[in-house]
This record gives structure tokens, sequence and C-alpha cells, in this order.
């Protein structure tokens, strides 16, 4: 009897031992967690084979060349269309105008 | 213009700030995160949200547009699709640099790659067929295009969790991370591009307001006999 209860706690405590060591596995890595990286801090120096600083800055280049043509070609066809505009509206009342003076001594 | 010009000032300025704090006070990531070139993130990721918000745009006006069939939501719209595919060319651009880093190619044909150069060239269609002397038929097609076109953003978003693939899901709940330094720099660049898109698709709409308004005067003025030969060109 007092064998069985040695054997059944020695059981019991193995299988709860087991049960831990179960529990701190880490979890089944997902192919979503497999191919999220996390951008941490490095702490020593970084060695490159390809050149970071130079592609770092062609990058930033890239989108403020982008950005700059962008913004200078809307300022081109604002500046460009406001003019006609201008231009426009007083060719109008100039005929207008002209044309007025047309009508008016023979009305 | 004065907002335009006022705007503009603040969107420079924090694109300004931006670049400074990217370029000096961020830090430089680990190596498998492409070290030094790591910092086009700031910029690479902001364009692509940028790049949501003028579709999002662009979507407002066609709806507006086909709904109305007045000119200033077509202006609006119009605005959008260009300043899409504007930051789309920078997210497609950008990306490959840090990829030849990181991964050691420019280009792979991975789900989120793929789903955005195709995003950007459907709004690439979409303004080339606004290109030419556009009439209602093609305004109210491109509009069509645009809402449809608009409907694989959630398929970029989600298709880094949907398909295999290996863009890094760095800010999403299931992503690896970002160190605090790097997670302030980046919010300061995304609020720098929200001003910056909400500025340039502003500008950009109203500049094509006035395109419109020009047309509109030029033919009334014609088919009242106001305008000789020299006042059509």
């Amino acid at each position: 009897m007092r064998r069985t209860l040695a054997a059944w706690t020695l059981a019991v405590g193995l299988g709860s031992l087991g049960g831990r060591a179960h529990a701190q596995q880490p979890r089944a890595e997902t192919a979503a967690d497999s191919r999220s990286m996390g951008f941490q801090a490095s702490g020593g120096e970084c060695r490159e084979t390809v050149p970071g600083g130079t592609m770092l800055a062609v990058a930033y280049g890239v989108t403020i060349l982008l950005l700059g043509a962008y913004v200078a070609r809307v300022a081109f066809r604002a500046h460009a269309f406001e003019r006609s505009l201008t231009r426009l509206e007083d060719q109008i009342a100039r005929r207008a105008q002209d044309s007025g003076h047309a009508d008016g001594p023979a009305a | 213009m004065r907002w335009v010009s006022v705007s503009a000032a603040i969107a420079f300025t924090l694109l300004a700030g931006t670049l400074f704090v990217a370029w000096w006070v961020a830090p430089v990531a680990q190596c498998d995160a492409g070290c030094l070139s790591q910092k086009i993130f700031y910029f690479h990721v902001p364009s692509a949200y940028a790049m949501y918000v003028a579709v999002g745009a662009c979507v407002v006006g066609s709806i507006g547009y086909l709904t109305t069939r007045t000119s200033g939501w077509d202006s609006l719209a119009q605005a959008g699709g260009e300043v899409a595919v504007l930051f789309g060319a920078i997210v497609l651009t950008t990306g490959p640099i840090w990829a030849r880093k990181a991964w050691g190619h420019y280009w792979v044909w991975d789900p989120r790659l793929t789903t955005m150069l195709l995003a950007t060239l459907v709004f690439v269609a979409y303004l080339s067929l606004r290109s030419s002397d556009a009439g209602e038929a093609e305004r109210r097609f491109s509009a069509a295009l645009a809402i449809l076109g608009a409907m694989i953003l959630p398929v970029i978003h989600y298709s880094v969790q949907l398909w295999r693939g290996q863009h890094p899901t760095v800010i999403t709940r299931r992503g690896g991370g970002l160190d605090p330094v790097m997670a302030r720099t980046l919010g300061l660049a995304m609020l720098s591009f929200t001003v910056l898109v909400g500025v340039l698709v502003a500008w950009r709409a109203r500049t094509a307001w006035l395109e419109a308004r020009l047309e509109a005067m030029r033919t009334e003025a014609t088919t009242l006999g106001l305008l000789g030969e020299e006042g059509s060109g």
C-alpha cells in the first residue's frame, strides 16, 4: 500500500513537472510570426557589405526629388491657369465692351 | 493662395524635421533589418499611408462626381489619383532600395510588393484615361475605375497576414515590435506625411478646378461669340 502510494505520488509529481515544462515551451511559430521582424536598436558595430549609408541617401534623394518635381509641376500649371484665366476674363470684358459700343449708336 | 503657402511651409518644416530626426536621432537597426538603410522605413511606410489617403480622396471625389456631376468633385478625384501615383512611386522606389540591403534582391514577387505594384498601375491607368481630352464618358469611366481600383487597398494591407511573403510586419499586433525612439520617429514621419498629402491633394484639386473653370469659360465665350481665334488657344 505504501509502495503504491509512493509510486502514485512520484507519478503525479513527475507529471506536474512535465506539464510545467510543457507550458514553458515556446508557442509554435506561425508563418506570420516567422515573417515578422522587429526593428531593434543595435548595440555593436554594423558590418556592412552593401553600403547602407549610400542606399539611404539615394532613397531620401529620390523621395525629395519626386516630391520636388511634382510640387514644381503643380506650381507651374497653377500659375499658367491663373494667368490664362485672367487673360480670358480681360479678353471677354474687352469684347463685351466693344460690342456694347458697337450696339450703342445703332440702338 | 495664402493658405497654400502657409500649409506648404508647415509641411516643409515637418518634413525637414523628420529628415533630421530620422538621420541623426533615430538609432541604427540590427543588421538583418538593414542596418543604416533601415532608416528608409521612415519615408517608406508614411508614403504608403499617404497613398492610401490619396486613394481615399480619389474615391470620395469619384463618388461625389458620379452623384452630382460637378467639376469640384471631379477635381478632387483627379488630385487624389495623381497624388496616389506619386506616393506609390515613392513606395516602389524606396522599398526595393531597402530590400537590396536586407534581402539581397531589389525585387521579389512577394504578395505585398505585387499588390502594391498592381494598385499603383491601376491609378496610372486612371491618370492615362484622364490625360487626353477627357469628356463626360471618360470622367465617369475613370471614376468607376478609381472606386474599383481602391478595393485592392485592403488586399495590400492584409496580404502579409493572408499569404506567405517576405515583407516585414513590424507595426501590426503580430509584428516584431519597434524600438521606442524608432516608434516616435515614425510617429513624426506619419504626421509630416499626413500634412503633406493633405496640402498636395488640396492644392492639386484647386489647380484642376481652375483648369475646368478655364475650359468652361472658353467654351461659353466661344459659343456666345465673345472670342475670336486668338482666344481659343
